[in-house]
């Protein structure tokens, strides 16, 4: 079994004055230091971050790792668009099952905010499929066609929707490291402008800078003396790139593989789940997170969102992005899948401060690529 | 017989209103109406370029026939408005019908009379034996300058003539074209919009060539202004044409089936044809059809025309069909225009 | 970066034999935020749809009236012209749908 044994973040958010370089370097020390390790215990790095070639036209990020921690070790990036913090520590998961008595760095960076609107969405659509882009079709685009399918086919509205970020947004109003910390109501998000119709500003995860980190563990000393989680199971799996090829319209298959794959690993019912972080990419995705994890039915997740289920101050078993999710904690895309994970850790190891979630003995985070193309499904216990 | 074997044209949905024009320049829309008699025009969508309409106008009857298609030899469009100097349409538009790869293809430009020229070549290339058929094009999406007079007439159209010997709906009986350089209206390589000597577009240049070319052709064929049932000559304008109709002693009626000008504007190389194409939709076996174009620069191809019995296969519903219209306003006019 | 004339060629193959169809709109959405290629042209409507007896495909949906922009309206593929392009650049074209009347 591996373990997690310590997480660092940046802020998220508008990050002027720091370059890509900068936020990872912020975040590998930030953790180093705050473990007192040396970089010398650490066997190797497994890093997420999506948009390294095509906005800052820079690949051999692991170099640019090297250079700024001054390490050989071997460094692995994994690119699987927002999934790609997932992903690193996937595969961060999968080296330490195979390599004893190792320990690694994992780190997710991504700068977005250097460039124009317009620009970072002709970026953000390299995740879509060709033909989705030579239409025009963005990204909020296809999660659109998404949840046209999703209202029309289950009868709900927009007002369904915009709870989701409702809920969020009061969540991230207590993480001291989110992107937004206000409230916002349903009205709010009913009058934001459309980005792509029906999804709305305030039904949108913003465009932010920010990196996190982990360190993850198979040796026995390193665990010694130190707050840690177990990793009960991380599973991926994938679909196609194109909705258009998809079954169905309502439902991200990568994460019903995924999801049943991992709680078959870990040996754990559902209802054992204290506290989730889910991919809100946008609001529909977290409603279909939920029903395609296993938790809500099909179709009735409008009308649970609708009620708050999963809000921290509900009193139900299951809490949902207590970190405010992408929506209010931001989304730097390549950091999230880590951000998600640290928040499970600091949840079930009692560090969440004002966002703390009693008795949280298991948690899921939920990552996923571009429109359902990847899913990394991870489950954590204490 | 040669001539025209089958025939398509495609008007955009959108109308502007020559009202709207003036109001926007804070002319007097009456009496621009009046002296242009023209009280709207039509309009290419954003999307749309003499490409998009050329392929309209020919699927339109060119599309499910395989045989048809790999028959034709020869593939030209006549434009004033194309997106490129040096790149053919026409390949690009036989690429998108999926003709064959054996044909001639090239971009013709004569201002207005830019694809009548084409017309006249690619039935000498049909006489000849050379060819079986030919697909000749008329498109444009003409521009003017803002707030120059050319703005309230200068519109989008596009028609397709299949030019071959079997079948053949209008007998292309015999044809003049009268030429000379006198620079009427013109259009610099590197301008976005073109130019025009006022005044002098009149009597020197239209009036001039389109006359002596249908004097030349009466000539030639021995016939008179009376032996024609129907009369279209190029539409710059909505007063033009009957003037010149005056001038060589061709009647209102004559002229009445082709005057398309008023509520479509001048589609430039598509829009004497287009008078063609109104014709078509009621001329009967056995009419006399006496068409003229004239291109700035100057030119103008007068062609006589005889109807056959198979116009009554062929002949397409033009009059109802541009009925369906959709107005836009002067800020639209300029997105769609593509307008810096 | 520059639009390649080769994948403009290569596309334009597959792109002809969509030319002419008709099909069903299975979802559609309004783009209000577009990237450089077609920030002129927004708000612009992109559908889903369902060719008659074959595949699911996207296109920019044109000359419609709002009331012909749901599900399980019928539709028609057209030739347009895909968005802008720099003034040096070869001009790319594609596919759309208008309603079937």
């Amino acid at each position: 079994m591996s373990s997690i044994v310590g997480y660092y973040s940046t802020p998220f958010g508008e990050l002027w004055d720091k370059s890509l370089d900068d936020l990872f370097l912020e975040a590998a020390t930030g953790i180093m230091n705050d473990l007192q390790i040396e970089m010398k215990q650490i066997d190797a790095i497994f890093f997420g971050n999506m948009l390294g070639g095509v906005v800052e036209k820079q690949l051999l990020l692991s170099a640019h790792l090297s250079e700024l921690l001054d390490v050989n070790i071997p460094i692995y990036r994994a690119e699987a668009a927002c999934a790609s913090g997932g992903m690193a520590f996937h595969s961060a998961h999968e080296y330490l099952k195979s390599n004893p008595n190792k320990t690694v760095l994992v780190l997710g960076a991504e700068k977005m905010t250097d460039i124009t609107a317009s620009e970072i969405t002709e970026a953000l659509a390299t995740a879509a499929s060709h033909k989705e882009q030579s239409v025009g079709l963005t990204f909020p685009g296809v999660y659109a066609l998404m949840a046209q399918v999703y209202l029309d086919t289950y009868g709900y509205s927009e007002e369904h929707l915009a709870a989701i970020s409702v809920k969020n947004h009061a969540h991230g109003v207590l993480n001291d490291k989110a992107h937004f910390r206000r409230y916002v109501t349903i009205d709010n998000v009913l009058e934001s402008p459309y980005v792509a119709y029906p999804l709305k500003v305030l039904d949108s995860s913003p465009i932010s800078d920010g990196a996190a980190a982990l360190i993850m563990t198979n040796d026995a000393q390193m665990i010694q003396n130190r707050k840690n989680v177990t990793i009960l199971a991380s599973e991926t799996a994938t679909d196609t790139i194109s909705i258009a090829k998809r079954k169905r319209l309502d439902e991200v298959e990568s994460t019903k593989v995924a999801g049943n794959n991992a709680f078959l690993k870990a040996k754990i019912k559902r209802t054992a789940i204290d506290v989730m972080e889910v991919h809100d990419c946008f609001s529909i995705a977290e409603i279909l997170a939920l029903e395609d994890l296993g938790f809500w039915k099909k179709g009735q997740g409008g009308k649970l969102a609708q009620e708050m289920v999963t809000h921290r101050d509900s009193g139900n078993n299951t809490i949902v992005n207590t970190s405010g999710g992408l929506k209010a904690a931001g989304h730097p895309v390549g950091s999230t899948g880590i951000k998600q994970i640290g928040e499970i850790y600091l949840q079930l190891t009692r560090q969440a401060q004002e966002r703390q979630v009693k008795n949280a003995l298991y948690g899921l985070a939920h990552n996923v690529g571009g429109s359902g193309g990847v899913a990394v499904v991870s489950i954590l216990g204490i | 017989m040669f001539g025209i074997v089958d025939y398509g044209f495609y008007i955009p949905k959108y109308r502007i209103k020559i009202e709207d024009i003036a109001n926007q320049w804070g002319k007097c829309a009456d009496k621009v109406e009046l002296s242009l008699r023209i009280t709207e025009k039509a309009v290419a969508g954003t999307d749309e370029d003499v490409l998009t309409m050329a392929y309209e106008a020919a699927s339109s009857f060119l599309s499910g026939d395989t045989k048809v298609k790999k028959q034709i030899g020869a593939v030209f469009v006549g434009s004033e408005t194309f997106q490129y100097a040096v790149k053919p349409t026409a390949t690009s538009l036989a690429e998108w019908l999926g003709l064959s790869h054996d044909y001639l293809a090239y971009d013709t430009q004569f201002a207005c009379k830019a694809a009548t020229g084409a017309l006249i070549s690619a039935l000498g290339m049909v006489k000849s034996g050379d060819i079986d058929s030919a697909l000749v094009c008329a498109t444009d999406k003409a521009n003017a300058r803002p707030k120059d007079t050319l703005e309230y007439s200068a519109g989008s159209g596009a028609n397709a003539w299949l030019v071959g010997h079997e079948k053949v709906i209008a007998e292309i009986v015999c044809w003049h074209s009268y030429s000379s350089d006198t620079p009427d209206f013109w259009r610099r390589a590197k301008s976005e919009f073109p130019s025009h000597a006022g005044r002098f577009t009149g009597t020197p240049a239209y009036f001039q060539h389109l006359g002596e070319a249908v004097k030349r052709l009466l000539h030639k064929t021995n016939t008179k202004p009376s032996d024609y049932h129907h009369v279209v000559f190029h539409m710059p304008n909505g007063s033009f044409p009957f003037k010149a109709a005056r001038q060589l002693g061709f009647s209102q009626k004559q002229m009445e089936m082709g005057y398309v000008v008023p509520t479509l504007g001048n589609s430039y190389s598509a829009s004497a044809l287009m008078g063609l194409v109104a014709v078509l939709e009621v001329a009967r076996p056995g009419d006399n059809i006496l068409f003229a174009s004239y291109g700035s620069g100057a030119g103008s191809d007068a062609i006589q025309m005889k109807i056959t019995k198979h116009i009554d296969k062929k002949r397409k519903q033009f009059k109802n069909s541009i009925l369906a219209k959709e107005y836009i306003d002067y800020a639209t006019y300029t997105k769609f225009m593509n307008m810096k | 970066m520059s639009h390649s004339p080769v994948k403009i060629w290569r596309k334009q193959k597959t792109d002809r034999d969509l030319l002419g169809k008709t099909g069903t709109i299975i979802s559609w959405t309004e783009i209000n935020v577009a990237p450089p290629q077609y920030s002129s042209k927004t708000p612009y409507t992109v559908v889903l749809v369902k060719l008659d007896n074959s595949s699911n495909i996207y296109g920019q949906m044109v000359d419609f009236e709002k009331k012909d922009r749901k599900i399980g309206k019928k539709v028609r593929s057209i030739l347009r012209q895909n968005g802008d392009v720099g003034p040096e650049d070869v001009l790319e074209y594609t596919i759309k749908f208008v309603p079937l009347s």
